[in-house]
């Protein structure tokens, strides 16, 4: 979904078009479920953080501030914080970095599947492709912290005391893989993610 | 502590806090000062736009049934048409003729009691009017219950915009 298209929606969602509502999910719905879905690896869930992140959505469009960020931007985060907070509230995150389905693993398996997106969906394939280029491009332990942050929401010590490094190294490897994120990125501080 | 310092350690942290692993108490001392710093703030978007990013790396591995997000968005279109009042500060929201005349219809009822118990001890053929009245009463503090839930439905969401506020 174009970038604009998202603004224009938020704005009339904050002046109570309903309707706005209903094409905003049409767009975004499958995104924000595959995010849920990898951080609580449960369906219903994630099911639940959909519903929950339009609803929030709705009842705070008109706080969204175009000037400061992208609609899909404001979106995402609302619902990784939703599938966050679920996550932290259920103390999961011990069992997530102990279980086989461990979030890189399951994203070094399926690397190779990205080719098989439809081609209808080609732009979206293109930032995929660049957003993977950028993850894997980074020195392994820092995508490893990333990956550990951004899935599992662990603080910087709980990552430090699952890696078993020091906890200045985990921050400095945190704030390095980001900056080198951002700076690989920044075609879509123009576009949204 | 010396300003410059304190802004080079607020940008340290500003990967953090876009991906939201600070402690909160940390976290507000940062979203404080990307506020009020102009270069900050925008970067502290940047990360959050990297952080969103991040999202698009996931495979689609499991699709959300149509059927089920069909009943998502139909419960959640109906909701919006007015399942539950929307806050509005300042505004005392759809129920607001309810909310009006609620206090009214509790004092009409407590008259309505009074009416009725001094209509008994009389020993007058008021039957009719106690029935009429105890209705009444009835429906008054069903309305005022209904006021009373709606109220505190809009606090409640509320505290949650302003829980949920921080960083989005």
């Amino acid at each position: 979904m174009h970038e604009d298209q998202d603004r224009v929606l938020l704005r009339r969602m904050a002046d109570g078009d309903e309707s706005a509502l209903a094409v905003l999910y049409d767009g975004w719905c499958e995104r924000v479920h595959t995010l849920a879905f990898w951080i609580l690896k449960d369906p219903d869930e994630a099911e639940d953080v959909v519903e929950e992140t339009f609803w929030q959505a709705w009842r705070t469009a008109g706080r969204y501030d175009s000037r400061r960020g992208a609609g899909s931007t404001w979106l995402i985060m609302i619902a990784r914080s939703r599938a966050l907070d679920r996550l932290r509230a259920r103390r999961r995150w011990a069992d997530w970095t102990a279980a086989p389905g461990n979030t890189s693993v399951l994203l070094e398996k399926t690397a190779a599947v990205s080719g098989e997106i439809p081609d209808a969906h080609s732009e979206r394939t293109e930032r995929q492709a660049a957003v993977a280029a950028a993850l894997d491009g980074l020195p392994p332990e820092q995508r490893r912290v990333v990956e550990l942050a951004f899935f599992g929401g662990l603080s910087h010590s709980e990552i430090a005391e699952q890696m078993a490094e020091p906890l200045g190294t985990v921050k400095t490897r945190i704030r390095l893989a980001m900056q080198k994120l951002r700076q690989r990125l920044a075609f879509l501080r123009e576009e949204g993610p | 502590m010396n300003q410059g310092l304190q802004h080079e350690e607020m940008q340290d942290l500003l990967p953090a806090a876009a991906l939201e692993i600070l402690e909160d108490a940390e976290l507000q001392g940062v979203l404080a000062h990307a506020r009020g710093c102009a270069e900050c703030g925008q970067l502290l978007e940047e990360y959050r736009q990297v952080t969103a990013a991040l999202s698009l790396r996931l495979p689609e591995a499991r699709h959300l049934d149509p059927d089920r997000s069909a009943v998502l968005r139909a419960r959640l279109l109906a909701k919006a048409r007015g399942g539950r009042p929307r806050f509005v500060p300042g505004s005392r929201g759809t129920a607001s003729s309810v909310y009006r005349w609620s206090g009214w219809l509790v004092a009409a009822s407590l008259a309505s009691v009074l009416l009725v118990h001094h209509s008994i001890h009389q020993t007058l053929d008021y039957g009719w009017l106690a029935a009429g009245v105890l209705t009444f009463l009835l429906v008054s503090v069903g309305l005022y219950a209904l006021v009373q839930r709606n109220r505190a439905a809009a606090l409640q969401e509320r505290l949650e915009d302003r829980s949920r506020g921080k960083g989005v």
